[in-house]
């Protein structure tokens, strides 16, 4: 893919040129790890940094593969109509298929897409303004929710983010702000979330709000809801008569009295916030950085945020390109989300996925359907959430598939691995090219012995994506 | 927000509660090392979709079960198809035929018209609520079953102290306690024959010498993986003549009742099953209910035979996370309720009893003039099971905001 002359790399480039790659992409493929050895980690994350101007021809044509993902959410309510009393339920055209095809093209993108860190921050969005994918309507709204609300924004400004959130009606209908209407019109005042805005999309739970602000912010947003699905399309749709005209005061501020106007206002207010700013950038630094941010890092990147009003690339710009970043303390000092083991170990063993459904399928039975956590927080990323007993034996299991080219739609070259038949010093190569790195001495021994008591390459294969390094990023 | 976000982490830090206990060296021996002194153990089955609660348990003395079910109601006890009478108000369905030994001889309660105070008809909220235990609140994580694991006095350092047999842990049982998913204890596996062999030798390698979360983990895996190949579970052979429905739910029980069997430490444990959520043609006497319930009688009645005197030491509890309205809908089926009814069995359980405040189904006793009212909170049944069964009197660990006291006692485990 390029055509610089690369030079040999060192074991410590090659360490921090993986480190890279394990966090703001899916983990290294040789061809990735090359190409940033011959542009330079600067100049990639610059690219990486404008994923408009990235030419990904490969990536659309095999998203083809998953038409619903490219729908209009009218078109999906009638290509794939609620199942009326007396119908035959039709695989095909029944609304789960929308899940199904946006969840391989999420895998599609992780393991082939070449924008890379917006496949990650997208990710990383999709959790932190959560919503319940076969939830209701959501059914036919998580296309355009993944596709139009969240990722052109990851790299945007967090206002225009936030707002998008705010009036998806994937957001409205999860967090019950389609029935917010104010006392008076037969409805009720719904606190769910006035209360999520503030606690998990912008201030934290120690951001400096009461439950007074929760009732005012409330209050604000009465009347935003959607149109149902019987009118043949889910869309935001603004009540005035739903809405609580009463004087409002958000963290001290008031705010002037205008209808749909209000609810713009106490967005305004939030996304510029000081709490705003440090818990977007620890919240950012715990996920490309390490469960325990740190704190010069945060405080750097809460400055970005600040001084740029909210820039998103700049404050992503700041943490991967900081000294710190880079310290090798932080190598492999994460565990891998199922995701991103499932998506790393396509990768590393040069996987051609062209059907994503049943590699999606890994990634639910390791522990984390995507787009289906049910709690508004998200699928969180941190270790003690990401390992478990059915886990970890479901991540054994996937290797020992993946290594033995036994997952449907996608297409593994077991030959590569032949040079294993050729005895123990084998394993050193293995390692280098699945962990970047030879591994520990426990794990080469492991690997080793296998070797000589004349284990399938396959076995062998899968137990290196089993390792413990394997499961850190 | 109720319960603090404490993370399982935060807990290995400070040293403190069952999980750090993990990151000792085990004591933990299979088949041995097991304390031999009662072990109480609850054994959870949901009934995901939402139970008809009144044609599981009949109400037959009231005009207006009959008068709002045209198609679907039960006969009363004595006529052709009819209910199995319990106390001369309340009657089983006919399907449950083989738990009404169980009534008669005082193992089986019946809780009616209890349920959530939330008065959500989404089945994915109120399942949430039901099982977090904390209605109305979708900050809190875990659910009650594992906050019971975190607080109570672990029996032994036992993986299987918390055990669903479930494809993924269902949210009763998830949290920071350690609890075991697995949808088939045959799927604690890492393959047979040589290839297993190779496996589980080179993972314990790799793994051994580290002390880091994932390799605590990993060791907990192993372990299981060791118990479930000397379980064998597709080799056991259920006792007296005990006969599992072929269903998901009689494998599910079945492994439970063997793991109880084993002495390895099981103290919760969870089944679920799927099928309640009758909108469309679920029949009176027969039928798609009639099915489902058969399953359940039939499952309950193998457990309690295969475990013999073990029984003693167990709970059942089935629970719903709604019921359904009590007029019948226009397709022959019943829409999102509110109250149902919730079977309890065991040994320790005072049987032969339907217990609760009947609210009547007059339209002006009606939920939103619609659905069965809630009498009794689930978590006052759920409480009394915690404090009298399991012996863990705690319960604000567990129920965080609901305030338990004598006046709630039902009066239903001895």
């Amino acid at each position: 893919m390029d055509t610089c002359t690369t030079v040999a790399r060192t074991a410590s480039q090659r360490e921090s040129i993986a480190h890279l790659l394990n966090r703001a992409a899916y983990g290294p493929t040789a061809e990735l790890a090359e190409h940033v050895q011959c542009v330079g980690p600067t100049d990639w994350i610059e690219e990486q940094l404008h994923p408009d101007s990235i030419d990904d021809a490969d990536l659309a044509a095999r998203l083809a593969a998953y038409p619903s993902v490219a729908m209009s959410t009218a078109e999906l309510l009638v290509r794939y109509p609620a199942r009326k009393i007396g119908m035959m339920p039709d695989p095909t055209t029944a609304p789960g298929r929308i899940l199904d095809d946006q969840n391989a093209a999420l895998v599609t993108r992780a393991v082939h897409g070449r924008a890379q860190l917006e496949a990650v921050l997208t990710d990383f969005w999709l959790n932190h303004f959560n919503v319940l994918a076969p939830k209701g309507p959501t059914k036919w709204t998580i296309a355009s929710y993944v596709r139009d609300t969240i990722r052109p924004h990851v790299l945007g400004r967090f206002e225009d983010l936030l707002r998008a959130t705010a009036k998806s009606p994937a957001m409205l209908y999860y967090l019950d702000n389609y029935l917010n209407a104010t006392d008076g019109d037969g409805g009720g005042i719904n606190e769910n979330y006035g209360r999520e805005l503030m606690e998990l999309h912008t201030l934290g739970v120690d951001g400096g709000y009461t439950q007074d602000d929760v009732r005012e912010v409330s209050r604000a947003f009465t009347g935003w809801s959607i149109t149902p699905d019987e009118s043949g399309a889910i869309d935001f749709v603004y009540h005035p008569t739903w809405h609580d005209t009463d004087p409002k005061t958000v963290l001290g501020v008031p705010i002037p009295r205008g209808q749909i106007a209000e609810g713009y206002r106490v967005l305004h207010l939030l996304a510029h916030h000081p709490s705003t700013a440090n818990f977007i950038a620890t919240e950012l630094v715990r996920r490309l950085v390490s469960d325990d941010p740190p704190a010069a890092l945060v405080s750097a990147a809460r400055t970005a945020f600040i001084r740029t009003a909210g820039d998103l690339r700049e404050v992503v710009r700041v943490i991967l390109t900081a000294d710190i970043f880079s310290d090798p303390r932080y190598y492999g000092a994460k565990a891998k989300s199922p995701l991103h083991f499932v998506a790393s170990a396509l990768r590393a063993v040069g996987a051609d996925v062209k059907q994503g459904f049943a590699a999606a399928g890994l990634v639910a039975a390791i522990g984390q359907p995507l787009l289906q956590a049910v709690p508004p927080t998200g699928w969180s990323d941190r270790v003690e959430d990401v390992v478990s007993v059915g886990g970890m034996l479901s991540r054994f299991s996937a290797a020992q598939q993946l290594a033995s080219n036994a997952v449907e739609g996608v297409d593994i070259d077991t030959h590569q691995w032949d040079y294993l038949k050729r005895g123990w010093r084998a394993v050193n190569r293995l390692l280098v090219a699945i962990l970047q790195r030879p591994g520990t001495a426990a794990t080469r021994h492991a690997l080793e012995r296998l070797v000589n008591e004349g284990a399938e390459p396959a076995t062998v294969v899968a137990l290196a994506l089993s390792s413990p390094e394997f499961q850190q990023c | 927000m109720l319960t603090p976000r404490c993370t399982r982490r935060q807990l290995l830090r400070s040293g403190v509660g069952a999980v750090a206990g993990l990151a000792l060296p085990t004591r933990f021996i299979l088949g041995k090392g097991v304390a031999q002194s009662a072990r109480r153990v609850l054994v959870v089955i949901f009934q995901r979709g939402a139970v008809d609660g009144l044609n599981m348990v009949v109400p037959f003395r009231e005009p207006e079960y009959y008068a709002q079910r045209p198609g679907i109601a039960v006969p009363p006890p004595g006529e052709p198809s009819g209910g199995l009478d319990l106390d001369d108000q309340f009657a089983l369905h006919p399907a449950l035929a083989s738990l009404q030994p169980l009534f008669i001889s005082g193992e089986l309660a019946v809780v009616h018209a209890c349920g959530s105070p939330d008065p959500t008809r989404s089945h994915f909220e109120a399942q949430d609520y039901m099982e977090t235990a904390v209605p109305g609140d979708k900050s809190v994580i875990d659910g009650w079953l594992n906050r019971y694991l975190q607080v109570a006095v672990p029996q032994s350092e036992s993986v299987f102290r918390g055990i669903a047999i479930a494809s993924s842990t269902p949210r009763a049982l998830a949290g920071r306690a350690n609890a075991l998913a697995v949808s088939d204890l045959a799927v604690l596996s890492l393959g047979t024959g040589q290839r297993g062999a190779q496996t589980r030798a080179a993972l314990a390698t790799m793994y051994g010498g580290r002390s880091d979360l994932p390799a605590i983990v990993v060791g907990e895996t192993l372990r299981a993986v060791d118990f479930a190949n000397r379980l064998n579970p597709d080799a056991y052979d259920p006792e007296n003549g005990a006969v599992y429905p072929s269903s998901v739910l009689g494998l599910q029980l079945r492994q439970i009742a063997q793991t109880i069997k084993s002495g390895v430490g099981l103290e919760v444990a969870f089944a679920e099953v799927w099928g309640w959520d009758t909108h469309l043609g679920q029949g009176a006497s027969e039928g798609l209910l009639a099915n489902a319930l058969r399953d359940l009688g039939d499952g309950i009645a193998a457990l309690r035979t295969d475990l013999g005197e073990a029984f003693a030491d167990v709970c059942v509890l089935t629970m719903s996370e709604f019921g359904r309205t009590v007029r019948e809908n226009g397709t022959g089926g019943t829409d999102h309720g509110h109250g149902t009814a919730m079977l309890i069995a065991g040994g320790t359980v005072r049987g032969g009893t339907v217990y609760g405040t009947w609210p009547g189904l007059n339209e002006e006793r009606l939920f939103e003039g619609r659905d069965l009212a809630v009498t009794t909170d689930f978590r006052a049944i759920c409480a009394e099971i915690v404090v009298r069964h399991l012996g863990f009197t705690a319960l604000a660990e567990i129920f965080p905001d609901f305030v338990y006291d004598d006046s709630q006692r039902l009066g239903l485990i001895s």
